[in-house]
């Protein structure tokens, strides 16, 4: 998955901010379009970790004492 | 000495012991330093005087009586403003949390007043503790230099003398980063060594609490007495606590020192790279080995970091967000916004991935005993500075620069140790950062003292 796949538009942004109950100004919504974008151009990095059945590291400890 | 507050703790807790300092004078000289100096530097949220010094003249009572408590007791303490202090406010310098009066004390609160600390104040956090700058504070060796964050406040307030011990918290190196930028020590310990019951949560799975203090065997003295097992903090193990201060006189004799030949010295300022490896010299000089080694995964520090941190701080503010968004500075709520966004499989790969870069550091540990690099690449940026220079030419966003050397730590859950090692060119402090195997912060601290003891960094007050 690249950086170009996952680039998120204003229209975008708005939609889901919706879905989420996060009420946006027009300003926000475009800034945060671009601040998703550059963050999931970062996050995408990961992709290429080979990563197999390799558990995430969680940190719950079920004990109760 | 002239002045009561210019004592670390192990000085003035001796003199107190031995009844040639009185914990009233010494609250009061600490008092009359941050009246003398925080309106230049801005270090505390707010002053608790009054009760301080009425802790104060009960400290002494009890010590007079024959009631000494140990090394902590009559101690001016600032408890950065994440943490839970009954009856004074805890707002995580936010006005989303203003007014926000605790009537309980947090697990490390609680466990250092019963020691005997004595609340001065609470000291300013970058906004919920987003953010390396900390932008009510100024640093006191440079008024015109951010503190670093988000522990800004304890930093600056540890390195100005207006208190000998600030807690502080380190998600992304916020305990670290206000220590080398203010010269102070920082000690981050291993993830689930003390307890958070009570402090405002950044990250859950990256959250660590810890002191910031003049010296090694001041850290020691106060990690000795909020380390261990909570029920509250889920995070918490079971794992002995010993007495950190045992074995700081042990020396470094045999210590492997690991000098990471990629990552932790790239881009870093040619004063800073300097002073850190002089200081692996004086290690050396001091029978330690230094071996060559090459940290892994490092490529994706920072990646894994804002995959877990930022959909973890966007659950713990989705009610503020939502319901006092337009209190929040912009920056902060940006972030949160933007991690609103993260997927949850994107922030499942980032608990993978960190996954492997534990056992890919674990197996780097096996050669080494430390490793040692630059807490952070340069000296303190100045205050509205969003970019550095970089020595080769091009640049990188501040918050990365304060950043990526200290978020390995984070993800690895790894104690670390900041320690002054210089003064810049600019008058400006320079660290050095120790990381070590999990719970064993006593060989960060012995490493720290040994370092300490042959060298005049350590213990400086900023010439305010």
């Amino acid at each position: 998955m690249t950086a170009s796949e996952r680039r998120y538009s204003p229209e975008t942004v708005t939609a889901v901010a919706e879905l989420f109950n996060l009420r946006l100004s027009p300003e926000r919504v475009a800034l945060l379009a671009m601040e998703i974008t550059e963050m999931y151009a970062e996050m995408d990095q990961l992709a290429s970790v080979p990563l197999g059945d390799v558990p995430p590291a969680t940190a719950f400890d079920a004990r109760w004492e | 000495m002239s002045e009561a507050y210019e004592l670390g703790l192990a000085e003035a807790s001796a003199a107190i012991a031995a009844k040639q300092l009185s914990p009233v004078e010494l609250m009061q000289s600490v008092l009359a330093r941050i009246a003398a100096v925080d309106d230049k530097i801005g270090a505390f949220r707010t002053v608790t005087a009054e009760s301080a010094l009425a802790a104060a003249a009960i400290a002494e009572t009890e010590i007079t009586a024959g009631g000494y408590r140990g090394p902590l007791h009559g101690i001016p303490l600032g408890m950065k403003d994440l943490y839970d202090t009954a009856g004074v406010a805890n707002e995580g310098s936010s006005a989303v949390r203003a007014g926000n009066v605790p009537s309980t004390d947090s697990a490390a609160m609680a466990s250092l007043a019963a020691a005997g600390m004595i609340l001065v104040g609470k000291t300013e956090t970058h906004e919920f503790a987003f953010g390396g700058i900390t932008p009510t504070t100024r640093n006191p060796w440079r008024l015109e230099h951010i503190p670093g964050g988000s522990s800004g406040g304890s930093g600056a307030a540890v390195a100005a003398g207006m208190c000998l011990v600030g807690m502080g918290s380190d998600t992304g190196g916020s305990i670290r980063i206000p220590a080398a930028l203010c010269g102070t020590v920082g000690l981050k310990p291993t993830y689930g060594r003390a307890s958070r019951r009570g402090v405002m949560s950044l990250s859950w799975s990256l959250d660590h609490i810890g002191p910031l203090t003049r010296n090694v065997l001041d850290a020691a003295l106060v990690m000795g007495a909020i380390a261990g097992y909570d029920r509250a903090d889920p995070a918490t193990v079971q794992f002995p606590v010993p007495d950190y201060t045992a074995g700081l006189q042990s020396g470094v004799a045999g210590l492997r020192v690991g000098m990471p030949t990629s990552y932790f010295f790239d881009d870093a300022d040619p004063e800073t790279e300097a002073a850190v490896r002089a200081a692996a010299a004086t290690l050396e000089g001091l029978g330690a080995v230094l071996v060559d080694v090459a940290p892994p995964m490092t490529d994706s520090m920072l990646a894994c970091l804002w995959g877990i941190c930022l959909p973890e701080s966007a659950a713990y503010h989705q009610s503020m967000l939502r319901e006092r968004g337009h209190l929040y500075t912009d920056q902060v709520r940006s972030i949160l916004e933007v991690g609103e966004f993260i997927h949850a499989t994107d922030y499942i790969r980032a608990l993978r991935v960190r996954t492997l870069i534990q056992q890919s550091w674990a197996e780097m540990f096996t050669g080494i005993d430390v490793l040692l690099t630059p807490t952070v690449p340069g000296p303190a940026p100045l205050v509205d500075q969003s970019v550095r220079q970089l020595p080769g030419g091009g640049e990188e966003a501040v918050m990365t620069m304060l950043v990526r050397l200290c978020a390995p730590a984070n993800l690895t859950g790894l104690p670390s140790i900041a320690l002054p090692c210089g003064i810049s060119s600019t008058g400006l402090p320079i660290g050095l950062q120790l990381m070590g195997r999990p719970f064993d912060e006593a060989t960060l601290l012995r490493a720290g003292a040994a370092y300490e003891a042959s060298t005049e960094h350590v213990g400086l007050l900023a010439p305010i």
